[in-house]
């Protein structure tokens, strides 16, 4: 299972703290969406025993901005995702083929309904169930968090759309173990092989793009074979 | 009062618990226990943070290095919702805290032992 986390300096552990927490908890890989952050990811894969992908997080303020970053940024990382929170974000994303992830679409302003399930599903773009407000609120935006969460829930279950499951860690210390996840999914009413779903989803997407970006890759059922130039048998 | 016969004794399990802070905050076993029933109460309510009825047993922290061990008893049956109300505990007294389970134990002797020396 892997899980999405955001190093120094758009968080504030530096990289290689936070990959040595993650595969002390047990995670087998870890998405890092950067934003300023730039880690040296061949010192990361030598230094440790985890998948490390490079990931990129496009954070906007509006759809116009983010569409520039997006054709920008695409041909460079294996894993592409727009920060949502305004319905305008949310519907770029879910509308665009090229991103991979829409991360906190009911943070701040944003809301998800049944049209951007349907459109995310089509498009394959998967829609994050960020359990940070759940394990680090209280209170009143606790209570707004876990009400968003039960909706996004059935509106992605209804659509059958394509989703990731984060902590949202803002540090080292606010990443919790994969059973540690699910079990507070569960508590929240989540179904436990939802919430692993959501984990291994993350692998998925990462091993899925590092094909289509490998140089054997041509389009989806097309590949260069190991042949030789005169046209022959293999 | 005369101690329950051995059949109607409450089961427990116990769950080992790695703590990690950022080197040079304190944590006290009073305060970490706080945090631990204050979490279950947000989480699980009053009914189900009495259900589980977390207490902390054993605790040990190094605050040079920003790492410790507790060892947390849950009723048997409940290890799930403890465990989510431990992943719960985000920081204690206004330090971020890290948490992981590192294992269960029927007893409190196998969970030390195997999980916390």
């Amino acid at each position: 299972m892997y899980e999405a986390v955001h190093v120094a300096p758009d968080g504030d552990s530096p990289a290689t703290d936070v990959v040595e927490r993650a595969a002390r908890l047990g995670f087998e890989g870890v998405v890092v969406l950067a934003r300023d952050a730039t880690p040296e990811y061949d010192a990361l894969h030598d230094a440790s025993s985890i998948d490390v992908v490079d990931g990129v997080e496009v954070v906007a303020p509006d759809p116009e901005r983010a569409s520039g970053a997006v054709g920008g940024l695409r041909p460079n990382h294996t894993v592409l995702a727009v920060r949502g929170g305004t319905d305008r974000l949310n519907r770029f994303a879910v509308e665009n083929d090229r991103v991979d992830v829409l991360t906190r679409p009911m943070a701040d302003e944003g809301d998800v309904n049944h049209v951007l399930a349907n459109r995310a599903a089509e498009n394959g773009v998967r829609i994050e169930f960020d359990f940070g407000p759940v394990l680090r609120s209280t209170g009143g935006p606790r209570v707004q968090a876990l009400r968003d969460l039960r909706k996004l829930r059935e509106l992605v279950a209804d659509a059958d759309a394509p989703f990731v499951v984060s902590a949202g860690a803002p540090s080292r210390l606010g990443l919790r173990a994969p059973r540690e996840l699910v079990a507070v999914g569960e508590a929240i009413g989540f179904d436990p092989d939802t919430v692993r779903t959501g984990l291994r989803e993350w692998e998925t997407l990462a091993a899925r793009n590092r094909h289509y970006r490998s140089e054997s890759f041509v389009e989806p059922g097309v590949e260069r074979g190991p042949y030789d130039g005169d046209g022959g048998s293999p | 009062m005369k101690h329950l016969p051995k059949h109607l004794r409450p089961r427990w399990r116990y769950l080992a618990v790695a703590l990690e802070t950022e080197p040079g905050a304190s944590l006290a076993r009073s305060d970490f226990q706080r945090a631990v029933w204050y979490a279950a109460g947000n989480l699980l309510g009053d009914a189900g943070s009495a259900d589980a009825d977390l207490r902390v047993l054993r605790f040990s922290f190094d605050a040079a290095a920003g790492e410790g061990t507790a060892a947390v008893r849950a009723r048997h049956g409940e290890v799930r919702p403890a465990r989510a109300a431990l992943a719960c505990v985000s920081e204690v007294d206004g330090d971020p805290i890290g948490l992981s389970v590192r294992g269960v134990s029927g007893t409190l002797r196998g969970c030390t032992e195997k999980y916390l020396d």
